[in-house]
This record gives C-alpha cells, structure tokens and sequence, in this order.
C-alpha cells in the first residue's frame, strides 16, 4: 500500500501522522513523507544569488541544519518508530496544488493530511490545504482532527 | 486635458499597478512603460536620457553599492551581529533593543535592502541557538531600518531621489530629519519590545557550547577587504558632509554622487582578484527600474499633469501649512505602506517642487522632510511596504518561521504609528520655529 504523509511541521501535521501510523499498523506500507515549501519571492531570490556565498558562510558559521531538512526528518522518525519505513520529498510552491500534483504522480492508495496547518487564517480566507486536497484528489485523503483515542 | 497627458497618465498608472501586483518583474514592467511613453512619442529618447533621467541618483546608489558588496563580502555584516551578540552576552532580551538600533544606524549610510538581508538571517540563526522567537525581533529591525534610513541624503532611495532632485545636501538630511528619525528610532524600539517582551520567551536548554564556539573574528573573511571596506565607507560619508563645503568654498567640484563613487572606484581599482566578484554583485537591476521610473515620471511632468496635481493641491491647502505638511508625511506614508516607495517620492518631487513658490504654501525644504518622513517610515506597514520588509519576510519564511501578514502588521504598525506621530510633531514644531 503507498501512502503519502504530508507535514509542515505543525502540532495537528504530527497529530495526523501519528493517527495515520496507528491505523496502517501491521500492513505492509510504502511510505512517503512530503513537505512543501513555500514558494520564494523573486525579490529575495535575486538578493540571495547577489549574495550567495556570504549568507552560505554564516551559515557555516552557524553551523545550522536547515529547517526544512529537520522538519522532514522529525516525521521520518516519527514514522519509523511507529513501524512504517518512508522516503521524503520535497516540493515548492502552493501546499495543496503540489500535494496533488505529488498524488497524480506518485498514484497512491492513500493520503494523510492534518485538518489544518501553520496558517490556520487560509482556512477561512482560501479552503484549507486539506479541503482543496480531499475534494480534488483522485485517492482517498484521511483528514486527521483530533488525537485518536487510545 | 489632451492625448498626450491621458497617455502619460495612463502608463504611469498601468506601471504603478504592475509594479505593485509584482505578477511581473518591476524593472522589466519600468522599462515597458518608459518604451510605451518614447513610441507615444511623449517623450523623445534625447529628452528622457538628457532631461528626465537622474544619472546623479544613478551614480550616487552605485557607488554606495559597491561600497555596500565590498563590505558584505568581506563578512562585515555577520562580524557586525556576531560581536554585538556576543557583547550583550547573547542576551535575547537586550538583542531585541540593541539589534534594531543597529540596522537603524547601518540603514542610515547603506542600501536598506542589504542590511536587512543578512540581519534577518543572522537573527534567525542567533534566536535558533538561543531558542527565542526571531519574528518580532526582525520585524522590529525592519522598522528601524526604514526609521534610521530618513535620517540622511543616503538612507533610503526617496532620500536619494528627493535630495538631488530639489538640491537638499546630506548636512540639511542631517539636520532636519537626523533628529526626529533619532527620537522615532527610540521610540519605536521602546514600543515594539513593550510589546513583544512576553513573546520571547527564554529557554534554558540553549546550546552554550556552540555558542562558546562561535568568535565574530571567524566572519571576516578577507582582513584586506573588510579594512579597505570600512575605510571607503568612512571616506564615501566624510566627503558627503564636506561635498558642499568643498564646492562651494573651494570651487571643486566634488558632487554628492562623487562622494561614494570616489572611494569606490578605488576599492575596485585596489581590489584585486575580489574585484570581478564586487562587480558582478551590484545590483544592477534596481538601478534599472530607477531608470525607468524617471522616464515614466518624467511623461507626467513633461505633459504637464504633475503641474495640475500640484495646482489642485495648492489649491485646497493654501494657506493652511500644517494641515498640508500633515496630509503630505501620512499620505506618503500610506501610499509606501501600499506600493512600492520609488515611484511614489519620485511623482511627489515633482509635485512639490510645482507647488513650492506659489502663493499660500510652505516653502519646499519643509515639504521634503514631510514627504520623506512619511515614505520612509510607512513603508514598514506591510511586508510589502518597502524592498526590505520583503527581503526580511520571505527570508523567514523561506526558513520556515511563517510570519503572515497579520503577525506583521499587528508588530510593525505600533511602532510605524509612533514614528510618524513623532515625525508630525517635529515637522510641526519646525514649521512654528520657522527652522527648515
């Protein structure tokens, strides 16, 4: 069975995750762990290529992992000790247009998505990431709400 | 009102409009208005190369430019963080007063844009280590940037544009709006920690053997460059206090443009092997859309529609000073806060250098510091409001630290208010001193 799991880092993301490991316990899955990013600015695109070197060096500096690689991770993890193997990916752009485009290319049996992410307001301005995801996508879509009991 | 004034008024507002949908790049949108008014025939290609576009403005950013690379790429920025951090003991809650102070001040000499690029991430990496929110942090250093930018001739483009334009020197920058931007600066970090103190939140699982590590020496990455730097910044500001001095005492013509360029032109010669690298990394493209600007604004005044704007207006305030220099600083300062800033103290030149000698209206010193104030600080309203906001928002962004605009507006507009209440009261106590 292929699953796709989203994350943005948020509590209700790894509240999903962790209803979905529960629920897929003792089948076998082929996980996937998808993490969109948000799409860059030209503006600071353009002063990021000017200033490339520099900003790598602090950086360095800093000795920083970079968000998006421990946010993916933190899910991995969360995954794998639930007892369900997965590969990342990482795509840029609008949350819910490249989630389905993930799902039309990848051809999943299943979606795990949370009711709501990090910009909670999007909900009321534009349709959450997982109502535009469970009313276009072509596979079933688990909208994870609360905790499940135990 | 004839073909020619629809015309230039009907692609200053189409470029108005695209540049602020940012659907298309906003040099790219520029230079199609400036081509759109030369095959009118609005303006001729001689006028708007000879006549509109400002190569003073032109000259003096790019000479502060270079300036601005060579520093970046010796690693001043983050030598700059790094040791202010270390000296307040990378103590969150005095990073918070202290690192907008020094945007604030970096801003009032450098290219804004710059600043804020490398002290959001450098803010973003210290709250990562010592596990505080970055977010008001960097909103806070954005105000300040715009705040700290009023203060000279080369703060903030509107300064730039404005001062060469109407003639008003880095010195009279200095003394009408240094004082006022000083006590906004202060104000306005004074209210955005009020505000924010509780959201900082101290940890105490804070990583203090990366921190033992970490040594502001190991950000400068070339000593010759970071020493040349410093010291081509130093000149470029002390040749703009005595520019004036210098030409009109000792018949020298050393300009405001030259007062950067000079010193950069030197580095550039001195640099070395660095110097490919320092070229390339100017940005070109803003000086671009500057060119553009000047040609699109230059149809509106050419055609005559800037005299009419600025008849009507003269009209409805004659007489009424303070209510005109109040409605011209918080105009401005929604206009910025909605579009981008250029465009906008661009068109206002014009307008109040049309109104300036007319019966009833204040002088025109007066109305530049109105005008400045306001496009410079409003723009921190939204993160759009001005170049830096953008770079500093989406660079968190970019990390992962979602802002929005709510969080935005609801930590930037407290102290913008203030500023410009501030602001006000100083352009109305100049106006009763009659000192302007």
């Amino acid at each position: 069975m292929k699953v796709l799991f989203c994350t943005d880092g948020s509590q209700m993301s790894r509240l999903a995750l962790e209803a979905g490991a529960r629920l897929l316990k003792g089948r076998r899955v082929e996980g996937v762990v998808l993490h969109v990013l948000p799409e860059v600015d030209k503006r600071l695109e353009h002063y990021e290529r000017l200033h490339e070197e520099e900003l790598k060096e602090i950086e360095k500096l800093f000795g920083g992992k970079e968000e998006t690689l421990k946010v993916v991770a933190a899910a991995q993890q969360l995954l794998s000790k639930a007892g369900v193997p997965t590969r990342r990916k990482v795509r840029r752009g609008n949350p819910a247009q490249e989630i389905l485009k993930e799902i039309r290319q990848g051809r999943y049996d299943l979606v795990v998505v949370g009711s709501h992410g990090k910009r909670g307001l999007n909900r009321l301005l534009l349709g959450s990431v997982s109502l535009e995801v469970s009313r276009k996508a072509s596979t079933s879509v688990l909208v994870v709400k609360a905790p499940l009991s135990p | 009102m004839n073909t020619s004034v629809l015309i230039a008024i009907a692609v200053f507002l189409i470029t108005y409009i695209g540049i602020g949908t940012e659907k298309v790049n906003r040099t790219v949108v520029a230079g199609a208005g400036a081509i759109a008014l030369l095959i009118f025939n609005i303006l001729s290609l001689k006028e708007a190369v000879t006549t509109y576009i400002h190569w003073e403005t032109i000259g003096l950013l790019f000479g502060m430019f270079a300036i601005v690379v060579v520093l970046s790429e010796a690693g001043f920025f983050a030598y700059m963080a790094l040791d202010v951090a270390k000296r307040l003991d990378y103590n969150p809650y005095k990073i918070f007063m202290v690192f907008p102070l020094v945007t604030g001040f970096l801003s009032a000499f450098m290219d804004s844009i710059t600043v804020m690029l490398f002290f959001a991430t450098l803010t973003y990496e210290l709250a990562r280590l010592l596990k505080f929110d970055p977010i008001p942090v960097v909103v806070a250093e954005v105000c300040l940037a715009n705040i700290g930018g009023s203060s000279t001739l080369v703060g903030d483009p509107p300064n730039v544009i404005l001062g060469l334009m109407l003639g008003f020197s880095f010195n009279d920058f200095v003394i009408h709006n240094g004082p006022t931007a000083v006590i906004a600066s202060l104000a306005a970090v004074g209210v955005a920690y009020w505000d924010s103190r509780k959201q900082l939140v101290l940890s105490t699982a804070i990583d203090h053997e990366a921190l033992a590590k970490m040594n502001p020496a190991d950000a400068v990455k070339d000593r010759r460059l970071f020493t040349m730097g410093l010291i081509a910044f130093g000149v470029a500001v002390f040749f703009l206090v005595i520019h004036n001095w210098v030409e009109h005492t000792l018949h020298i013509p050393l300009t405001a443009p030259l007062a950067p360029l000079i010193p950069a032109v030197v580095i550039l010669v001195l640099g070395g092997h660095r110097t490919e690298a320092i070229v390339r990394k100017i940005d070109y493209e803003v000086l671009l859309f500057f060119i553009g600007l000047f040609v699109v604004v230059g149809g509106l005044e050419k055609t005559g529609a800037i005299q009419a704007l600025a008849d009507l207006i003269a009209n409805l305030f004659r007489e009424q000073h303070l209510a005109l220099l109040s409605t011209l600083l918080w105009f401005s300062a929604v206009s910025s806060a909605i579009v981008d800033n250029v465009p906008f103290a661009l068109s206002m030149g014009y307008v109040i250098r049309d109104m300036a000698g007319q019966a009833g209206v204040p002088a025109l010193s007066i109305m530049v510091w109105a005008v400045s104030l306001g496009a410079d600080i409003g723009g921190n309203g939204t993160p759009i409001g001005a170049s830096a906001n953008v770079v500093a928002y989406t660079s968190l962004e970019k990390k992962e630290v979602r802002i929005g605009w709510g969080r935005w507006m609801r930590l930037a507009i407290p102290p913008t208010l203030v500023a410009l209440i501030i602001s006000n009261i100083g352009i109305a106590i100049k106006l009763a001193l009659n000192f302007f």
